[in-house]
């Protein structure tokens, strides 16, 4: 017979670990051969039947406070509908924006309750509920403009929110090839619906690609960092540089779509503070001795 | 025998004990016991089908299923016929009640075992108990002609005593006694990784003698000393988990106490009230003889009767509240199910339950192994202890929703080794599963 030599209790013949530690037991091969035919049939018989996979639980079920919750939201839900529905319909007003507000609210509470700490499933389910109202909305009120930019909205959200998280994290560059491409069509969608010239070729394109790049580069420069880990504090200002290069050209550019001229507006301060970044960036890039310089009051190694 | 000569219009109130059971019934709160029987002969399944439909006659109050009614939840009559099932491999789930053709108790059979899964609003651990030893002693009389007739199990041929109905919390409830007042919150096992509905078990079988003589020594009954081991167990557990000794919370122990032996009842229906012992480990260290003693006069002070009588004021009254009266059900269902946890699961840290030294006529304990009981978890209290005593063995069957961590039954159990005690494991975990945390 078996013992399990961390907690010393004693265990079934055929057990090859101890149930209570996890420690391998370790036994000769004909050990469990030992004893009479009878008596080994009655001691190696298992407590229950093999465990399976599924033994015909019920898996979705719901835990006690939630279903209690459920209930009482449903319950006040339907009272709520029923006042509202009889206090409305008479009247003549228009019932269906208010009902079908009580309706997503209800849905957006089931959700939470429905999915307990899943982000992704939550936000999704909010996400699609508020597409599917905002649609309905729509419908009802015959203005399909605003609703379909706010759609659009919703599902660019869920691209950039959302998605990340249902994918590895082996996979996050593809994300990122599908979420700029979204963020572009969305833009040319705004620019699309909204009256007035067009901004999204001359002034959006150009600083959208200008970010790629500048972020390729600062890919680029992670990867071919020389003094160990890539710094927090060389990140950050590289993040800094790449935002006021990227505000200081969209303004430039708008500037010249609105008067063609090319003129700098109130982005001056910001190519300032880019480009004294840039030079810093690339001065403690390029020189172990100016990146000594400024970490010598931390790091000396 | 028809249960409707006994009860009025076939209507059966549930008892005051088991109101809270059907509202709260969830997928980790499945209110289930236990008891089973394992036997030195292969069981034939046609004789046991028919033992089965004999008992039930026997024992009409069994013969009943759950409805939902406009204020409460009752109990009708059920003439469905019954089924046995095979036996599962994880024990204590949720009772499918259209499986079971509306029956609050489900009977399992493998080759050498017969099992009783009961919902609890049904039954208590004794009535479950006094079910399972006259089916086990009549299906022995049919397949082998012994005469298994148990000391304190009524006889088939007997008349249905009236008294197997009674719920006799209501004859003891006295309005004028003050209410237990309630209690602080305990310490909760936590687990970062989602629980499993599949209960799993992990079983010590502890010589009963060895056991006792231990227990003498320290000057306490086998439920007090196990009580406290466990309480042990618990306590170092937080210990590790919680470093700083002011944040520790109260480590508490739920004991249910058979009424019967106090009250002399005797009802097939629950006639149980629970007594939560404990320590405050924030006020500092102990040992195990200090946890013994305090669990020792803590279940002495409760389970004496006055203390009963004033727990049983506090859980008729709330029934007996006008406000709770005439509130609709649909209304009760969601409070109950947000509110037990607050006033009951909260209060302790675990739960153990101990059915006593099973006795049963020589005759049939020649056929019977092995007895077992096992209690449902909940989702507060993911570890559930339940203790059965048969021949010269006392098993000691832990059941948990946490599916990799057995820390708890593993200090538990080497804390009785270390003592000096033979403790034999068997469980029903997957092989790897376990101490993967602790490597």
């Amino acid at each position: 017979m078996p013992y399990c030599v961390q907690c010393g209790v004693e265990l079934p013949p055929d057990a090859s670990v101890c149930p209570l530690c996890g420690t391998s037991v370790l036994l000769p091969p004909d050990s469990h051969s030992t004893g009479t035919e009878g008596s080994r049939a009655a001691e190696s018989e298992p407590m229950f039947p093999v465990p399976v996979a599924s033994d015909g639980r019920n898996r979705w079920g719901l835990d006690k406070k939630r279903k209690g919750a459920l209930e009482l939201l449903f319950g006040l839900s339907f009272v709520a509908l029923a006042v509202l529905g009889f206090s409305l319909v008479p009247s003549g007003a228009d019932w269906f924006v208010p009902m079908s507000s009580v309706v997503a609210g209800t849905l957006y509470g089931a959700v939470l309750l429905a999915f307990p700490f899943s982000y992704r499933w939550i936000a999704t389910g909010w996400i699609s509920i508020s597409f599917l109202f905002i649609g309905m909305l729509g419908v009802h009120l015959g203005g399909y403009g605003w609703t379909i930019l706010t759609c659009s909205a919703l599902a660019l959200g869920w691209i950039l929110l959302v998605l990340p998280y249902f994918l590895p994290v082996r996979k996050r560059p593809l994300v990122l090839t599908i979420q700029f491409p979204t963020i572009l069509a969305f833009l040319s969608l705004v620019d699309y619906r909204s009256s007035g010239s067009s901004w999204f070729l001359p002034v959006a394109l150009p600083v959208a690609c200008l970010i790629v790049l500048s972020f390729s580069v600062l890919a680029l420069r992670i990867r071919i960092f020389r003094y160990g880990d890539f710094p927090m504090a060389d990140f950050i200002l590289s993040f800094g540089c790449i935002a006021c290069l990227a505000v200081g050209t969209g303004e430039v550019l708008a500037v010249r779509h609105a008067t063609g001229v090319w003129a700098f507006g109130w982005s001056g301060p910001l190519w300032i503070a880019a480009s004294a970044l840039a030079v810093f960036l690339g001065a403690v890039g390029l020189s172990r001795r100016v990146r000594r310089y400024f970490t010598s009051q931390t790091r000396h190694s | 025998m028809k249960i409707s000569s006994y009860v009025p219009e076939g209507f059966i109130p549930l008892d005051n004990s088991a109101i809270i059971y059907p509202p709260t019934e969830a997928r980790f709160n499945a209110n289930t016991f236990r008891v089973s029987m394992d036997l030195d002969v292969p069981v034939d399944t046609v004789l046991l089908s028919q033992a089965l439909d004999e008992v039930l006659d026997r024992l009409p109050y069994f013969k009943v299923a759950l409805h939902e009614g406009f204020f409460w939840y009752y109990l009708t009559p059920c003439d469905a016929p019954v089924r046995v099932f095979p036996e599962s491999s994880y024990p204590c789930g949720r009772l499918d009640r259209k499986g079971t053709g509306g029956y609050l108790f489900k009977v399992f059979c493998s080759e050498r075992r017969i099992a009783i899964e009961f919902f609890h609003a049904l039954t208590d651990g004794t009535g479950g108990m006094v079910f399972l030893k006259m089916l086990v002693g009549r299906y022995l009389q049919l397949a082998f002609g012994t005469d298994a007739q148990c000391p304190d199990v009524p006889r088939l041929s007997d008349a249905v005593e009236p008294d197997e109905f009674s719920d006799p919390f209501q004859g003891l409830y006295d309005p004028e006694v003050s209410s237990t007042p309630n209690e602080k919150s305990a310490f909760h096992l936590s687990s970062d990784k989602p629980l499993t509905d599949a209960v799993r078990v992990i079983s010590g079988t502890i010589s009963a003698c060895e056991l006792k003589k231990l227990a003498k020594a320290a000057g306490a009954t086998v439920t007090e000393y196990l009580a406290a081991v466990l309480i042990d167990a618990i306590r170092r557990l937080q210990a590790d988990r919680v470093p700083r000794r002011r944040f520790r919370k109260t480590v508490g122990l739920s004991i249910p106490v058979n009424l019967r032996n106090v009250f002399g009842a005797r009802t097939m229906r629950n006639f149980t009230l629970f007594a939560t012992v404990g320590i405050e480990p924030s006020h500092g260290e102990y040992s195990l003889d200090e946890i013994v003693s305090i669990v020792h006069h803590q279940l002495k002070l409760k389970v004496e009767r006055r203390a009963l009588i004033s727990q049983m004021k506090r859980n008729v009254g709330g029934e007996r509240s006008r406000f709770l009266r005439f509130v609709p059900n649909i209304v009760k269902r969601p409070l109950f199910k947000l509110l037990s946890d607050s006033l009951g699961d909260d209060l302790y840290s675990s739960v153990l339950s101990n059915l006593g030294m099973i006795d049963i006529p020589q005759s049939m304990a020649a056929f019977v192994r092995r007895c077992d009981f096992f209690l449902s978890p909940s989702k507060l209290n993911k570890i559930s202890c339940a203790v059965i005593g048969f021949k010269d063995d006392i098993m000691v069957n832990f059941t948990s929703f946490l599916a990799d961590d057995a820390e708890v039954e593993r200090l538990f159990f080497t804390d009785l080794v270390r003592r000096g005690l033979h403790v034999k494991i068997q469980t029903n975990r997957t092989v790897g599963t376990v101490g993967k945390e602790r490597a």
